[in-house]
């Protein structure tokens, strides 16, 4: 009989010999258990401005793979290719300076772009889960105005036309989700320093309005400085807690973002005789909640948030800048009382802490109107959107007509019209206005 | 725990759709583990039970080493007559035993000991001559009167080598290797036969070694008869069981595969087959069979059930409901076993408890892919055992006889409990009086020749058990001092004083003999010279004159270290216990001194601490074994009170098996100290089955507690039933077996698992009855929603005498009584569509002009309560890939009903109003009412008028036309005026008419495809066509699913945003 030590040392070798086979039958046996599903989407579209200008003309590819390794484990990669062969939108090679180094795309040229847009792993334990890997979270309940759904950024090439799908910038994070009796509680850590893209100022949409423009004297000279992104792992994450719960009909949600406001502050150094516009991204501590719930033909929507640190430019201060508490909510009835026909209303309602010299208006009260009408079952569908902010007397006007042709044909037109001053927020692109016609081939 | 139930579901479609993939990976495994058989070795020696790095063990190893001693096979030569064996006969056949032992292989010349080889000690003029005692060979009387003459004055060979009164002599033959026992047992057997054996001798062989060797070939002898017998039995109790072949042989096979995959890494780990071992055989056997029976008592409810299904479904919905509670037993049971290996310090228990937990697993891996796997090929074939209950109401006797328990307990529960805190008083009693012991022989039976040489020997002789003392003295021939010797002298006398004790050895009787021999012989002078130059001289004068290693087995070379040897009459723990205290006082207070230490040591001294450790580590096993389950029980069903009623009735099982022990004198030892973790393992499984089903049959809402507890003793009771018979029966093997120790092993923990059922289907409902646990009464019952299912079957089985009557009304067109059509309404309502389902859903739209958009979708729905969600997830095209739909219909008429709509574009939930439910869903003919509903109504928005019957592609159906209660439920729906036209054999619309608000005939909805899936009608095609538009969805129903766990987190929002 071997000894007791040898005998152990025995059983942990075959054991671990065994383990190891174990393991490749194990991973092969998910190889062969995996269920592989892939998709894709063609996308040809081109956009006029009313003057004929052409203000885009672009090709996207976006293919999608489903990997289901087990009914836990999931794997979704979603890309995106994109040449647009106008480049009026994005002049000049797309830019990476907003975006952390695994989050940049892929450039080619002017014109042509490659991005990985969601990359993730789901897992599922009982009733948590977990989603690993760069993607979309949205928060909050109001549809086209952002009060909670600040968690991931905004390419704004198009300003604010254009599917939230595609101008939502996916991130790097994790994304956990634990029931807690009956409510959810959703985790997020977010270590991906990526922030808003905003458009150089060439472009199409390049923003004009005093409110994204730091407070400069007249005649002041003034030089861009190269942003100091944050960049520090751990220390510049975001971090988001958002619990969510429904009960007697009502849909609640308590959310809570410490992040990074995704567009910089504009501080101005005016140690030099020209001053530096150092553009700094600052934090903040984002709390609110949304309710919604729905009664006979209606449904009420409601968001509120309230920002700790906001900064805007303000002329009162040397730096340029101020700081600021924002207090902002949004109320919203959809109406479905009639065949095919849904509509729903908003109102917004911002306000800040009023500082001297700030650029920005005290309190914002902006509209808005949807109205959808499908008909042949679904096939046509017309939209009409109108936003108006009755403080400043801007807005902006879309509508659009789809046409699904087959299951995997959509045909698209719409026209978008801004107006109001050209100080304003939608008045700023006033002469932007444009046609739209899109063809979408799901493959 | 849903998502469990889910993935098994998954996991167990895998094993049907792949059978042999399934067959070939179990046997490849069974295989690979069998093949190391060969190389398992049989270890059925005492040390084997002592761990090779004990003390005492090897402090015995190094004495033994010293003076050169092993554990030997002794050969009695007995003579019943008068003169005992001091005749010509006998003494030759001393002589010729010993040499033909110092022939065999195995045995040193040297070591054998006998008359024929030991010598005289004699005085001389010189002084003193050795002269052997065989020197002359013993032909003639005067020889053999010299030779008893020799002894008579030679005290030290009276009692050790002859008894004393004179009827045996001993021939100890020691063996170079012990592992070979059972070879020179068997050469020495062979000897011992074709010995010329004369008119009154007889010869017996016996020792430890003789133990050891012969020990190896009975168990083998034990095991050849067990295990068939075992497998007979189980067979039998399964063909009670089942009445079908295939019940009673896959399990077999599953058995077969266990213990041949136990085994045969128990020889790939080069773990050898202790004597206990062999219970262990018996043990997998019981415990492998149990996880088939209630495979197969599912599997053929399901059977019973759903007479129609097909194999592959029963198999999988057998397996979904039973995985879950073989698993917990399976790691119950082997919780048990692997307490053994934590607890016990004996090699032979600790790898009976590691490659019983083990057997255990592999029992439960076989039961989940072998056994589903070889049952998903078979045809689907009912037993009659289940198909006669289900279908004629009767049941049978095992049925019958578990009602009727359920029904005296429930109704005295008081009684029972009483009965039961009597019984545990009484148990606690006998409890007391277990005493610990252990004794080798006795794992023979008492007419085993070996036994009776054994006591044969014991009685004759001083004794053939040895207890040692090793005497140590400072300094090279220190024991030639007389001082030392008088102390070993005074130590001999000490020991010949304790009970049992027959005789001892050490050097100093040779001192003795010596001293008198070159005295003349005289008498007085046997004794201790007070010189010790003398002495020194004695010891030379001895070399002179014959083998200086004549005293090997006493003094070493140096004479520094002297064994002194107490013949012990007897090897009982409890016996000798008191005599190992006595004489370590004894060295302790009075032997040692700076100068000289004596230590104990030899087989007595050996045994009595292995076997003390038994206490101990029996009282750990025991509370570890009990605490893992009670923890694994807390856990499972997440209550500290749950843990307390589960372990109630194994505790009681325990408790009762101590007091038989008690009262019936069972001592504990190596076989029976196993007992209690291993009952405690399997006693458990009785009571998680019974709280489980416990859980699933009664809730807070349960209006008649009893009833509902009643229905516990048929189904579960029944199964438990056979479980315990398969358990019992195979652990009551063992009674027969010849080994006592696995005997009592057999009884004991048959024993425990009767208790343990009883009290599972006794005191567990008794108790549950009169407290009302939360953990049973307040639980959700979103597990198991029952409920609903019980409400419809009941339904549905009433309407079934109308169902007949209708159809027969239908095809004949006669008016006899019809029901009225809100009464087919209801009909339809509660025509059972499953607790849950999962199903993919093809849909396509055509246009006018024959234009089609192909839609794919996975749906699911289950029943909460009465109230029901549904699910559905877009997955292509792209376009609309992920959009997802979510509702919860409540029951409650006033209560409106939750809808979202999930739109990818806007990654956005969107509520949806209730009102909504006439509009078309996505794009589709059907409404949202409808999807919800899946050919139900809502029965307070109509008011329904049963119009006449109608043929419907040939079957008879009644015409029910229902028209909104209210023009505000009108404008709601989009409709006027519905026409149904229900088929009353399966309850279902099979064409419907719609006309809108105006009046306009608006749609036509038909059933076109209809199949009854899990035993539950299913419409597979639907069409809708739309008469204005002349649009017309077509929704296809593919891989229905009734069976598989739809888990309840897929009903939320958070679900829907995500995906499928």
């Amino acid at each position: 009989m071997p000894s007791l030590t040898l005998l152990t040392r025995w059983i942990l070798k075959s054991s671990s010999q065994l383990a190891v086979g174990g393991i490749a039958l194990w991973a092969s046996n998910i190889v062969n258990a995996v269920e592989f599903d892939a998709q894709a989407q063609l996308s040809l579209g081109t956009a006029v401005e009313l003057s004929g200008e052409v203000q885009v003309g672009e090709m996207n590819v976006r293919p999608r793979i489903d990997a289901r390794f087990t009914d836990s484990v999931k794997l979704t990669g979603i890309a995106l290719a994109r040449a647009d062969l106008v480049d009026k939108l994005e002049p000049g090679r797309p830019s990476n300076a907003s975006r952390s180094s695994p989050s940049k795309r892929m450039t080619g040229g002017d014109r042509l772009e490659l991005e990985i847009r969601e990359l993730f792993l789901d897992f599922e334990l009982g009733n948590s889960q977990l989603r690993l890997g760069k993607q979309q979270v949205v928060w909050g309940q109001a549809d086209g105005l952002r009060i909670l759904d600040l968690v991931n950024p905004l390419n704004y090439r198009e300003f604010v036309l254009g599917d939230f799908e595609n101008r939502r910038i996916p991130l790097w994070m994790l994304n956990t989700e634990l029931e807690i009796g009956p409510a959810r509680l959703q985790f997020l850590w977010i270590p991906d320093q990526t922030y808003d893209d905003i458009p150089n100022a060439k472009a199409t949409f390049a923003f004009t309005s005093p409110t994204f423009r730091p407070a400069l004297r007249p005649g002041e000279k003034a030089q861009l400085a190269q942003g100091d992104k944050p960049s520090r792992l751990l220390q510049d994450s975001d971090f988001g807690l958002r619990l969510s719960t429904f009960t007697g009909g009502w849909d609640l949600t308590a959310n809570y973002l410490y992040h990074y406001q995704d567009q910089p502050v504009l501080e101005l150094d005016r140690s030099d005789v020209i001053t530096t516009i150092n553009p700094v991204y600052k934090r903040t501590h984002l709390i609110g909640g949304s309710a919604s719930t729905a009664f006979g033909n209606y449904v009420l929507r409601s968001e509120l948030g309230y920002s700790t640190h906001r900064y805007f430019s303000s002329t009162a201060h040397t730096n340029g800048t101020t700081e600021t508490q924002e207090l902002s909510g949004v109320a919203g009835i959809d109406y479905s009382g009639w065949t095919n026909t849904f509509v729903s209303g908003q109102i917004f309602v911002g306000a800040i802490d009023q500082k001297d010299g700030i650029i920005r208006e005290r309190t914002t009260l902006t509209l808005s109107l949807l109205m959808q009408q499908t008909y042949l079952n679904d096939s046509i569908s017309v939209e009409l959107l109108a936003i108006h902010n009755i403080k400043n007397d801007d807005g902006l006007v879309q509508f659009d007509l789809g046409y699904q042709m087959s299951s995997s044909l959509v045909i698209k037109a719409g026209v978008d019209i801004f107006y109001g001053e050209q100080t304003q927020l939608f008045g700023q692109f006033d002469h932007r206005d444009r046609f739209r016609l899109m063809l979408e081939w799901s493959l | 725990m849903e998502t469990r139930k889910y993935s098994a579901g998954t996991y167990f479609q895998l094993v049907v759709d792949r059978p042999w993939t399934t067959i070939l990976l179990s046997t490849l495994l069974f295989l690979g583990s069998a093949m190391w058989l060969p190389t398992l070795v049989m270890d059925t020696r005492s040390d084997a039970f002592i761990n090779e790095n004990d003390p005492a063990l090897v402090y015995r190893e190094k004495v033994e080493e010293i003076f050169g001693l092993a554990d030997p096979i002794i050969i009695a030569v007995v003579n019943d007559s008068p003169t005992g064996i001091y005749n010509t006969e006998s003494l030759r056949l001393v002589q010729w035993l010993t040499e033909e032992a110092q022939k065999l292989a195995n045995v040193d010349p040297e070591r054998v000991v006998s008359l024929a080889t030991e010598a005289n000690i004699v005085g001389t003029d010189n002084g003193m001559e050795t002269e052997d005692f065989f020197e002359v060979t013993p032909d003639s009387a005067e020889r053999v009167s010299w030779i008893k003459e020799a002894i008579a004055n030679f005290p030290l060979y009276q009692g050790s080598l002859v008894a004393r009164d004179h009827s045996t002599t001993l021939i100890v033959v020691e063996m170079l290797d012990e592992f070979e026992a059972d070879t020179t047992y068997n050469e020495i057997l062979a000897i011992t036969g074709s010995a010329p054996v004369g008119l009154n001798d007889t010869v017996h062989v016996a020792g430890e070694g003789a133990i050891a060797g012969y020990l190896s070939a009975y168990i083998g002898a034990d095991a050849q008869k067990l295990n068939p017998l075992s497998a007979v039995v189980i067979t039998i109790i399964l063909l009670v069981a089942f009445f079908t072949l295939r019940g009673a042989l896959a399990p077999n096979l599953v058995v077969l595969a266990t213990v041949g995959s136990t085994f045969g890494l128990m020889g790939a780990f080069g773990v050898p087959f202790y004597v206990i071992t062999n219970g262990l055989t018996v043990s997998l056997i019981g415990m492998a069979v149990a996880d088939s029976i209630h495979v197969f008592s599912q599997y053929y409810t399901e059977q019973a059930g759903d007479p129609a299904a097909s194999q592959a479904t029963l198999v999988k919905r057998a397996m979904i409901a039973m995985w879950l509670p073989i698993t917990l037993t399976t790691v119950t049971t082997a919780a048990g076993f692997f307490t053994l290996y934590l607890t016990s310090s004996m090699p032979p228990i600790q790898f009976f408890g590691i490659f019983g937990g083990l057997g255990v697993i592999l029992a439960w891996f076989f039961s989940v892919t072998f056994l589903p796997a070889v049952l998903s090929l078979l045809k689907p074939k009912g037993s009659r055992a289940f198909s006669e209950s289900t279908t004629t109401g009767s049941t049978d006797q095992a049925s019958r006889f578990m009602l009727r328990l359920g029904k005296t307990v429930l109704d005295h529960p008081k009684s029972t409990l009483a009965i039961y805190a009597g019984v545990a008083l009484i148990a606690t009693l006998g409890a007391t009086k277990v005493s610990i012991d252990e004794i080798r022989i006795d794992n023979f039976q008492t007419d085993e020749a070996i036994y009776q040489a054994d006591t044969a020997m014991n009685k004759a002789m001083d004794g053939v058990y040895h207890l040692d003392v090793l005497v140590e003295t400072t300094t090279i021939e220190g024991l030639h001092q007389a001082d030392h010797l008088n102390r070993i002298d005074r130590l001999q006398r000490f020991l010949e004083s304790q009970p049992g004790v027959g005789g001892t050895v050490s050097v100093v009787d040779y001192i003795k003999q010596m001293h008198r021999a070159v005295n003349e012989n005289r008498e007085s002078t046997y004794s201790i010279p007070e010189d010790s130059l003398l002495i020194s001289q004695l010891f030379l004068l001895y070399s002179a004159s014959a083998d200086p290693t004549d005293f090997e087995e006493e003094v070493d070379g140096e004479y520094r270290q002297a064994l002194v040897r107490a013949k012990i009459d007897n090897g009982s723990y409890k016996k000798n216990t008191p005599v190992v205290r006595a004489v370590e006082a004894y060295l302790q207070d009075e032997f040692n001194t700076p100068e000289i230490t004596g230590t104990l040591t030899g087989r007595v001294n050996v045994d009595h601490y292995w076997i003390k450790e038994i206490g101990g580590s029996h009282a750990m096993s025991v509370a570890v074994a009990f605490l893992a389950v009670m923890l694994v029980v807390i856990v499972l069903f997440r209550s500290i009170v749950a843990g307390l009623i589960t372990t109630l009735p194994v505790a009681l099982a325990i408790l009762v098996i101590y007091a038989w022990m008690g009262f019936s004198d069972v001592w504990l030892g190596v076989g029976t100290t196993m007992f209690a973790s291993i009952a405690i393992g399997l006693c458990v499984d009785f009571t998680i089955h019974t709280v489980d089903r416990l859980r699933e049959l009664v809730d807070s809402e349960t209006t008649n507690v009893k009833e509902s507890m009643l229905k516990l003793y048929p189904s579960t009771g029944r199964a438990l039933f056979f479980n315990l018979a398969a358990i019992a029966l195979g652990f009551g093997v063992l009674i027969t077996s010849d080994v006592p120790p696995l005997n009592n092993f057999g009884t004991l923990v048959a024993l425990a698992v009767v208790v343990a059922f009883l009290a599972s289907l006794t005191l567990i409902p008794a108790a549950v009855y009169l407290t009302r646990p939360s953990f049973i009464f307040a639980q959700s019952k979103t597990e198991y929603p029952s409920g609903l299912t019980a409400a419809s079957v009941a339904l549905v089985g009433t309407l079934s005498f109308f169902n007949i009557t209708e159809a027969n009304a239908a095809t004949q067109d006669t008016a006899t009584a019809p029901l009225t059509g809100k009464q087919v309404m209801q009909a339809v309502n509660a025509r059972n569509d499953g607790e849950q389902v999962t199903r993919d859903l093809k849909i396509v739209l055509t246009d006018r002009r024959g234009k089609s958009r192909i839609q794919q979708t996975r749906g699911y729905r289950r029943y909460f309560g009465k109230e029901k969600r549904t699910v559905i997830f877009y997955s292509t095209p792209a376009n609309i890939r992920d959009t997802g739909f979510l509702t919860y219909d409540y029951p409650e008429v006033t209560k409106d009903d939750d809808q979202w709509l999930y739109l990818p574009a806007l990654r956005k939930i969107r509520r949806i109003s209730a009102s909504d439910r006439g509009d078309y869903f996505l794009g589709t003919d059907f409404t949202y009412e409808e999807i919800k509903k899946e050919n139900k109504i809502e029965l307070a928005d109509y008011q329904l008028t049963r119009v006449g019957l109608e043929n419907v592609d040939g079957h008879p159906c009644i015409v029910i036309v229902g028209e909104p209660i209210t023009a505000k439920v009108s404008k709601d729906l989009g409709y006027s005026r519905i026409v149904w036209r229900i088929d009353p054999n399966i309850w279902m619309a099979r064409s419907s008419d719609f006309w809108d608000v105006n009046g306009n005939h608006l749609k036509t909805i038909q059933t076109r495809l209809i199949e009854q899936i899990d035993g539950i009608w299913t419409a597979l095609e639907i069409n809708a066509v739309n008469h204005k538009t002349k649009h017309r969805s077509t929704f296809s129903f593919s891989n229905v699913d009734y069976t598989s766990e739809v888990p309840e987190k897929l009903f939320t929002q958070s679900r829907l945003r995500r995906g499928l």
